[in-house]
């Protein structure tokens, strides 16, 4: 399963939930349609998806959705009571039909056998392996000063192992209101920002360390969360946090948002201005 | 296919793979089982004074460790114990914090089982 991954889900509203909490652990973005109509002007005006699950009137929809993209371009997943097949719904080149009540274990595997086969084909995005960015060169190309601010010890633990086999020794403080005494005590490029701290948590801190320090002078935030719905989203942004990767933390993601940012020029001499 | 382990593999084994050896991936097994019980005792205490915030942060948290280790339905759990948290529906919690403990016990052993086969 893609890290960049999003469904659209229009349906019945546990059915919904569920499926939304488990691709949200698995790393996707999901997009939640309580009904068909919103889910088809989302098609229509070209946002990207990469798997479709429609449920309610889901032939009516499929063959909508068919009108637009092909099978190649956006895979369906049918899922409906012991997973029948609805009549009518071969000319829709349906990926996958699925049973409720949804097993986790069912919908992981059907997800990756769709995305193995997205993977392989000419046209997917070139990915690189995750031991390609462990190989420490990431810091060599891009040397930047790490906070982490995490009070959760596994996740503290593996970040730190995770940014360790980039390259970057990062600096570890449990919670907001010590990640701003450690900024006051020195500059740092990039603070990776749990949202959820116990003393002063990821959005409260943000929003303080943008009212103490000028853009120029403060260190990109990138938040770390287990909830990347679209609402949660914008209240990141809204908070001031510059970017965002979802938990379990994957190396790729990592990697990612730690190649947009950039060492702070006005201190530590690590570029030339 | 259904799958009856309480871990997926696939999640278990990147978690192994990220860890870069498997010293550092025992270490991980060692500290989520020891903050898992600081957890559960977390959730006794805050559930006992009808603390929803604490039950909150607790749930959310051990949702979190349960998806770096693949321990898909104990996430679930967990994530329904943080919704009541956030809904402040705490007053019955009780059982499903039973649900959560014998995941946990299932999550844990074949853990140790894990352990115990890459000998460390």
């Amino acid at each position: 399963v893609t890290p960049n991954s999003g469904s659209d889900l229009p349906g019945n509203a546990t059915n919904r939930r569920i499926i939304t909490r488990y691709a949200q652990m698995w790393g996707m973005r999901p997009r939640d349609a309580a009904t068909a109509r919103e889910a088809l002007a989302w098609i229509e005006r070209g946002d990207p998806f990469d798997v479709a699950m429609p449920e309610m009137d889901g032939v009516e929809l499929g063959r909508e959705i068919r009108r637009h993209r092909d099978a190649e371009a956006l895979p369906i997943l049918f899922f409906s009571s012991l997973g029948r097949r609805e009549p009518g719904s071969d000319e829709l080149d349906v990926a996958a039909w699925l049973a409720t009540p949804l097993r986790a274990s069912q919908l992981f595997d059907t997800f990756t056998s769709i995305f193995a086969v997205a993977v392989s084909a000419p046209s997917s995005r070139q990915t690189r392996s995750d031991s390609e960015w462990l190989d420490g060169r990431l810091a060599e190309q891009l040397p930047l000063r790490v906070l982490l601010a995490e009070d959760n010890a596994v996740n503290q633990k593996l970040a730190v192992r995770l940014l360790g086999r980039m390259g970057y020794h990062a600096d570890v403080v449990g919670n907001g209101l010590e990640a701003i005494e450690a900024l006051e005590r020195q500059p740092y490029d990039v603070v990776l920002m749990d949202v959820q701290m116990p003393e002063m948590d990821g959005l409260e801190t943000t929003r303080r360390i943008c009212a103490s320090w000028p853009q120029t002078h403060r260190p990109r935030i990138i938040a770390m969360t287990a909830n990347a719905m679209q609402g949660d989203r914008e209240a990141y942004l809204a908070a001031g946090m510059d970017d965002y990767v979802v938990k379990p933390i994957r190396v790729e993601e990592l990697a990612r948002a730690l190649r947009e940012s950039r060492p702070l020029e006005n201190a530590g001499g690590a570029i030339d201005g | 296919m259904a799958d009856a382990r309480a871990i997926d593999p696939k999640a278990l084994a990147a978690l192994r793979e990220l860890s870069g050896d498997d010293e550092f991936f025992a270490e991980m097994i060692d500290v989520f089982i020891e903050d898992t019980a600081g957890q559960l005792a977390t959730f006794d205490s805050a559930i006992a004074r009808q603390d929803a915030s604490e039950v909150r942060r607790a749930a959310h948290s051990l949702k979190s460790n349960s998806m770096n280790f693949g321990a898909s339905a104990l996430a679930l759990l967990c994530a329904e114990m943080e919704a009541r948290g956030r809904d402040e529906s705490i007053g019955i919690a009780g059982e499903l914090l039973g649900r959560i403990r014998a995941e946990f016990e299932v999550v844990r052993a074949e853990l140790l089982a894990m352990r115990e086969d890459i000998r460390l």
